[in-house]
């Protein structure tokens, strides 16, 4: 009775595994297709960047020290976010809380960078209805703008959701999509870096 | 009851028997970090010529992109998530297809187009013979 009884815990406990690593899969596939999205974007893009009709006299370009200095900041973040992964596999609740607060807070001092140069273009008149070069280049950048913004309030549900349930399976499945999520979006962020700051300069 | 050790090796976003990730981020982290000063430092400094700037900033990019799929989302040649890898390639040509053809036919409608009369003046005024 008693082997029995472990014996079908442990199918539960496989089944339950195996579920996990589909939603990890299908998650997967989500990203792949926004990045299918952004190609879009990058594309219009360079598109009308290209091209004198669309194009505008002065580029959007804050100052390239900024625009390093948010690179790296995402980027520490990025590995912060790993930092959480490996405190979560030594179930350190602690740790990964901790580790999780500094992705977050890198992740709002880049959005605040984001939506500093959003300002800044919009004070010198060269706000999105400007030309059709400006348009893309707000559509691009609002889009991860956007993804950030949706992956920090689900950092902070995460991380109210491993302060009360702890590292429960459901919590360590949300932490395994998410940091997913961090990654890729530093991901998209490398190709803006290099699409829309250093090849013009 | 899970079993928190091995929780990333089994849903498959880490790779089996995973002690070094915590190196792996590190590690991928700090190159990551070089490789993007280094970008920076070939497109700002005028140390080459600007086409062997743009081909190295390119390439240096590129070369992250690698070390940041390998490192933090640990996709591997031969790991059991030859499903992610497979997905990522396929996205990959979606991307450059939409990418490559996009630039092509628009550099090949503006080669037909007929330029805007400033165009045509400034075209003038440099060929003055014509």
């Amino acid at each position: 009775m008693s082997t029995h009884h472990t014996h079908s815990r442990e199918r539960v406990h496989e089944e339950a595994l195996a579920a996990d690593s589909r939603t990890v899969f299908g998650f997967w596939l989500y990203l792949m297709s926004d990045l299918v999205l952004f190609s879009g974007l990058f594309a219009t893009y360079v598109v009308l960047r290209a091209d004198p009709m669309f194009g505008s006299a002065n580029g959007p370009v804050l100052g390239g020290s900024f625009v390093l200095i948010e690179t790296l900041v995402l980027l520490l973040s990025s590995i912060m976010c790993g930092i959480a992964l490996y405190a979560a596999r030594s179930a350190n609740k602690r740790g990964t809380l901790l580790a999780l607060l500094g992705t977050g807070i890198l992740g709002g001092l880049f959005l605040y960078m984001e939506c500093t140069e959003f300002a800044h273009l919009l004070a010198t008149g060269n706000g999105w209805n400007v030309s059709g070069y400006l348009s893309a280049y707000f559509v691009l950048l609002g889009t991860h703008a956007l993804h950030i913004l949706i992956g920090l309030v689900w950092l902070l549900a995460l991380m109210i959701s491993i302060s009360i349930r702890s590292l429960s399976r459901s919590s360590m499945r949300k932490l395994a999509l998410w940091s997913m999520f961090w990654h890729f979006l530093d991901i998209v962020w490398l190709f803006i870096f290099l699409i829309v700051y250093l090849l013009p300069l | 009851m899970i079993s928190h050790k091995t929780y990333f090796e089994e849903v498959g976003i880490w790779p089996k028997r995973s002690k070094g990730v915590i190196g792996d981020y590190l590690f991928g982290g700090v190159l990551a970090v070089l490789l993007t000063l280094a970008a920076y430092a070939v497109a700002t400094r005028s140390l080459f010529t600007p086409s062997l700037s743009v081909a190295l900033v390119i390439l240096l990019i590129l070369l992250q992109f690698l070390v940041q799929v390998r490192y933090f989302l640990h996709i591997r040649w031969n790991t059991a998530g030859t499903e992610r890898l497979l997905s990522l390639a396929y996205a990959m040509l979606i991307v450059s297809i939409l990418l490559i053809g996009s630039l092509w036919i628009m550099q090949n409608l503006s080669t037909r187009m007929m330029p805007s009369p400033e165009q045509m003046n400034a075209y003038m005024k440099r060929n003055p013979g014509l």
